[in-house]
């Protein structure tokens, strides 16, 4: 499986990496911004991706819409300190399939996968 | 003294601390004021305490009336954060809370001692708790307008050469205005942070 992790922190970066399950971490791209994410996905395909919502230049929600709009979504799990309920709302009415909260332990994290068929 | 610079790869760490500190403050305050609260990437920067005056003179903030809240943190590391709002500020976040237009002074800033004191604690909680650290704080308490500011920046009692400077905007639906925390860090705790996150990046690289 083919992973995407767009964030800004490069810290946010590598704990995500290191929470993957074995299964999902043989094949990880990163992306630093939204318009990063953007050139990745244009350039190749991925099975799923990990977004931050709160990102200097193209957000995580613009990145969202902008790939529901061009009929480019993939299997998307937003990873975010952002945990309002209107922004859970919002992502998954912008075609996200969960928002898990930052600080997460990697059992949270299978969990997610496990409830969205990913693993 | 030779100020201490954080790394660029500390910066971006702390910077992640502080995000996911406010996110927990954007889900106190949007549950508090009923509304979406739009967050951006949080601005981080050190420097020196002239510096920090002079910010104050530029951009938005420089015709902006100024009400700040000040909040002294104590513990593992100690320091001193003020949270500033420009005018607008007062009467909408009063408004949001169910006062009227017509609300007193004193309630409006009332509010604003309310939203300081989550901001504040969401953003330096989020730093120390992200490195197991424990810090506890002092009421928040009206510190004034731009003139108190610029007196409180220059008084010699505020223990701190360098400043953790913590741009945050937020934007509430429809409405906006300008607010800026600011957390000052005395160098031994400059020091104490420098420390835990080099064992935070250590943890995570030895993964």
């Amino acid at each position: 499986m083919r992973v995407l992790i767009v964030d800004d922190s490069r810290l946010a970066r590598m704990a995500l990496r290191k929470a993957l399950p074995p299964a999902l971490s043989r094949e990880v791209t990163e992306a630093a911004s939204g318009s990063e994410a953007l050139r990745c996905i244009e350039g190749s395909r991925f099975d799923l991706m990990f977004l931050d919502l709160t990102m200097p230049d193209v957000n995580g929600y613009e990145l969202l819409k902008t790939l529901q709009d061009t009929g480019r979504m993939l299997p998307t799990i937003v990873v975010s300190a952002d945990v309002q309920t209107l922004a859970v709302e919002r992502v998954i009415k912008l075609g996200a399939i969960a928002l898990v909260k930052k600080s997460f332990r990697s059992s949270e994290l299978d969990q997610v996968l496990v409830r969205a068929g990913l693993l | 003294m030779t100020p201490l610079l954080l790394s660029e790869e500390k910066r971006d760490a702390l910077r992640e601390l502080v995000n996911i500190g406010m996110g927990t403050a954007a889900a106190a305050l949007a549950a508090a004021l009923g509304t979406f609260v739009e967050l951006t990437s949080p601005g981080l920067e050190v420097t020196d305490r002239g510096s920090v005056a002079k910010q104050l003179d530029t951009g938005a903030w420089r015709n902006s009336e100024i009400e700040a809240v000040r909040q002294p943190f104590f513990g593992a590391f100690t320091g001193e954060s003020v949270m500033l709002f420009d005018r607008p500020a007062h009467a909408e976040l009063a408004g949001m809370v169910g006062y009227g237009p017509e609300s007193a002074v004193v309630e409006q800033q009332e509010v604003l001692l309310d939203v300081a004191n989550v901001v504040i604690g969401a953003c330096v909680n989020g730093i120390a708790e992200s490195l197991a650290e424990l810090v506890s704080f002092a009421p928040p308490t009206r510190l004034g307008t731009r003139a108190d500011v610029r007196a409180f920046l220059s008084r010699e009692a505020v223990a701190w050469q360098q400043g953790l400077i913590v741009n945050v905007d937020f934007k509430l639906e429809a409405r906006s205005f300008l607010s800026r925390v600011l957390v000052f860090l005395p160098e031994p705790s400059m020091l104490r942070i420098d420390q835990a996150l080099s064992r935070l990046l250590d943890g995570l690289a030895a993964g």
